[in-house]
């Protein structure tokens, strides 16, 4: 069974479509990327994908059971869960908290008021691991806000999988980073694409090419091509419409 | 920003538990020894309570406004609705044991703050949920409704309001716990200590569960919670019962402290103190509030013995704690704390006491020109006196010296600002 499968998603924004008609199946523990020329409409189908916008039509299945319009915080349940373009992380709290308050409801302490968040034994356990996954050990007690901006990219993909989920969108991971710092986040989404089904959309054609499993090649809200980066690279529509602009 | 991090990474090496307990034990402490360094001096003890209660009400107020990004202007409905379930519970108690029989004649007056409580979180539970959709002005807009709409409701409903002469009870019926008589103010300090005492320590310990965790989150980024699988709503709703119980409690030790309530306590000038007494004392840091709700407290009281312009003096406090400490005295101390922990203080606290200097100054210079405002069109002002002030307030000499100090404070402060810019 495919981790996720789209059919004829289309969204409109008035009288304009930005997703017309996609159909996609992503494997279970693929590396997918979408990649596209700006304004082909990527971020938007992140956005549907994960519940920020409910589609126009079209349905979309994750694991076999439908989600589409589906609130964000339903979807995140059910085991997808997405980060942000843009860091987007609880400034004041500390890098630590940042990722334990992403691990609660999964220790069943979502809300818990009659016992200490210290005492939640399984959350905690789960915040450390996530914690020495990122790397972010040593800045724990750091609130979030006061981050360096790759440490804050970071501490966003530990938040998206401390929840648990098994299929992870990852909305531009490496987008301002310097190459060392790409190089530290490429290391990262490996660790986290073990034993979970990843799509990432992404700028960064090296990123792409070295990441991802499959490649589905989006221009104006439809998907021209999906494949093995070898056979997007050796696509002529895709040459044409997205890579053309680049080797010319 | 390195220097944050460099220091909180030597913080995270050592950290010993039993620490924690230390404000805890002084706070104790600090209760027991009250008593006997007022003895004998009931209007202190009258004074002492009427902080207790205050300190429960702001700290149950920020729990919405520090500490879950809510700004409410009706948390007096709580407060008011609260200390009118423990007024007439003390009414029962009061007729129950003139019969000597029924649920009632066992119930002690000192429990009267769990009535409270419990009728705050139920009246939050009831009509929160259409609130707590978003936070923000929406939610500002519909607690200041909120609260002059229960407030007119008092007026309409005199069976169970009392109209404007409002309720009394007494506090001295059914059974006494602990030998507690309640007849003085310094009985009713016993009370008021342990009940501040409890209701500090849960206020404190809920802010360290995951529900009070997450209520930091809500407020820091609501539109992140939905993606880590929370409903922010949910989050808002149950931080909104949670500070409507604690501002029940708080109201159910007015009922008992004051024997009397009045529709007025559910409207916008208590909501309004909640406020004043949060921001005062500073929403970012726990004891915040605390800080606020005691000076506040003796602010409003004391001063208004000796000045007519009380008021106007608490909304100068205000103004300039809004203008020039914006975290509040709370947030001030803390700044200190923190400074001294890492070794820091001695750079900084130059630049800290000059910025003091000049606020005194400022206010200085505008409680004289509010004096001689105060002198010149109502007569003489006994807070004047106080402050050994004899001026003629026909004399040109006066104003300006006031002038001079305010601008002399404004240029103190503008050059300590670009200071510290400079050294940060």
């Amino acid at each position: 069974m495919s981790a996720l499968s789209i059919k004829g998603l289309t969204k409109n924004f008035g009288p304009a479509e930005v997703i017309c008609g996609v159909d996609l199946d992503v494997a279970e523990n693929e590396v997918h990327a979408v990649i596209g020329p700006n304004g082909a409409g990527k971020s938007t189908f992140f956005n549907l994908l994960s519940g920020a916008f409910p589609p126009s039509s079209g349905e979309i299945y994750l694991k076999g059971e439908r989600i589409d319009g589906l609130s964000p915080e339903k979807i995140q349940q059910r085991g997808l869960s997405r980060s942000f373009q843009v860091s987007n992380v609880f400034g004041n709290l500390s890098v630590f908290e940042n990722i334990r308050c992403a691990c609660f409801k999964q220790s069943g302490a979502g809300y818990v008021f009659w016992r200490p968040a210290g005492k939640v034994r399984a959350a905690n356990q789960r915040a450390d691991e996530v914690l020495e996954m990122i790397g972010l050990q040593a800045l724990r007690d750091v609130p979030a806000g006061a981050l360096p901006y790759a440490s804050q990219r970071a501490l966003e993909i530990g938040m998206t999988i401390a929840g648990g989920a098994d299929v992870v969108l990852l909305d531009e991971p490496t987008a301002g980073m310097s190459n060392t710092e790409t190089t530290q986040a490429i290391n990262l989404i490996r660790q986290v694409a073990q034993g979970r089904t990843l799509m990432i959309v992404e700028h960064d054609m090296g990123v792409v090419f070295e990441l991802a499993d499959r490649i589905s090649v989006l221009v104006y809200g439809k998907i021209i091509a999906t494949g093995t980066p070898e056979e997007i690279r050796n696509d002529p529509r895709v040459k044409e419409a997205y890579l053309g602009e680049e080797a010319a | 920003m390195s220097q944050d991090i460099s220091a909180a990474m030597q913080r995270s090496k050592s950290r010993p538990s039993l620490r924690g307990l230390v404000p805890w034990v002084v706070f104790a402490a600090v209760l027991l020894l009250l008593p006997f360094v007022f003895q004998g001096n009931s209007t202190a003890f009258t004074l002492l309570n009427v902080i207790g209660i205050n300190i429960v009400f702001a700290l149950s107020y920020n729990m919405l406004l520090g500490q879950g990004g809510m700004l409410s202007f009706g948390h007096a409905v709580f407060f008011g609705l609260g200390s009118y379930a423990a007024m007439h519970a003390m009414i029962a108690i009061d007729d129950a044991s003139y019969a000597g029989e029924g649920f009632w004649a066992h119930v002690p007056v000192v429990g009267m703050p769990v009535i409270g409580m419990i009728a705050g979180g139920l009246v939050a539970l009831v009509l929160g949920w259409p609130f707590c959709r978003r936070a923000g002005t929406a939610f500002a807009m519909i607690t200041l409704g909120l609260g002059e709409m229960v407030a007119a409701a008092g007026q309409m409903f005199p069976s169970l309001f009392g109209g404007e002469a409002g309720i009394y009870g007494n506090r001295m019926v059914g059974p006494q716990w602990f030998g507690l008589e309640l007849a003085q103010s310094a009985d009713v300090y016993w009370f008021m200590a342990f009940w501040t005492f409890l209701a500090v320590f849960a206020m404190w310990a809920f802010t360290r569960t995951p529900l009070g965790r997450m209520s930091n989150a809500v407020r820091d980024n609501p539109d992140r919670l939905q993606f880590i699988g929370y409903q922010p709503r949910n989050i808002r709703f149950m931080i909104f019962i949670a500070s409507g119980s604690f501002g029940g409690l708080a109201g159910g030790m007015a009922a008992v402290n004051y024997e009397i309530i009045t529709p007025e306590a559910l409207g916008l000038i208590p909501s309004g103190l909640a406020l004043l007494m949060a921001a005062v004392g500073g929403l970012g840091v726990f004891y915040g509030p605390i800080v606020g709700a005691i000076v506040v407290t003796l602010m409003n009281s004391m001063l208004s013995d000796y000045t007519d312009a009380s008021i106007l003096y608490v909304g100068l406090v205000f103004l300039s704690i809004v203008m020039f400490a914006p975290r509040g005295l709370g947030g001030g101390i803390e700044q200190v704390r923190v400074a001294w922990r890492d070794g820091d203080l001695g750079r900084r606290l130059p630049g800290w006491l000059t910025g003091t200097l000049a606020v005194g100054l400022i206010i200085v210079g505008m409680v004289v020109l509010v004096e001689m405002m105060f002198q010149a069109t109502h007569g003489d002002d006994e807070f004047a006196q106080v402050l050994g002030m004899e001026f003629d307030a026909a004399a040109l000499w006066g104003w300006l010296a006031a002038a001079v100090l305010v601008a002399l404070g404004v240029v103190i402060k503008r050059a300590t600002n670009k200071l510290r810019e400079d050294q940060a």
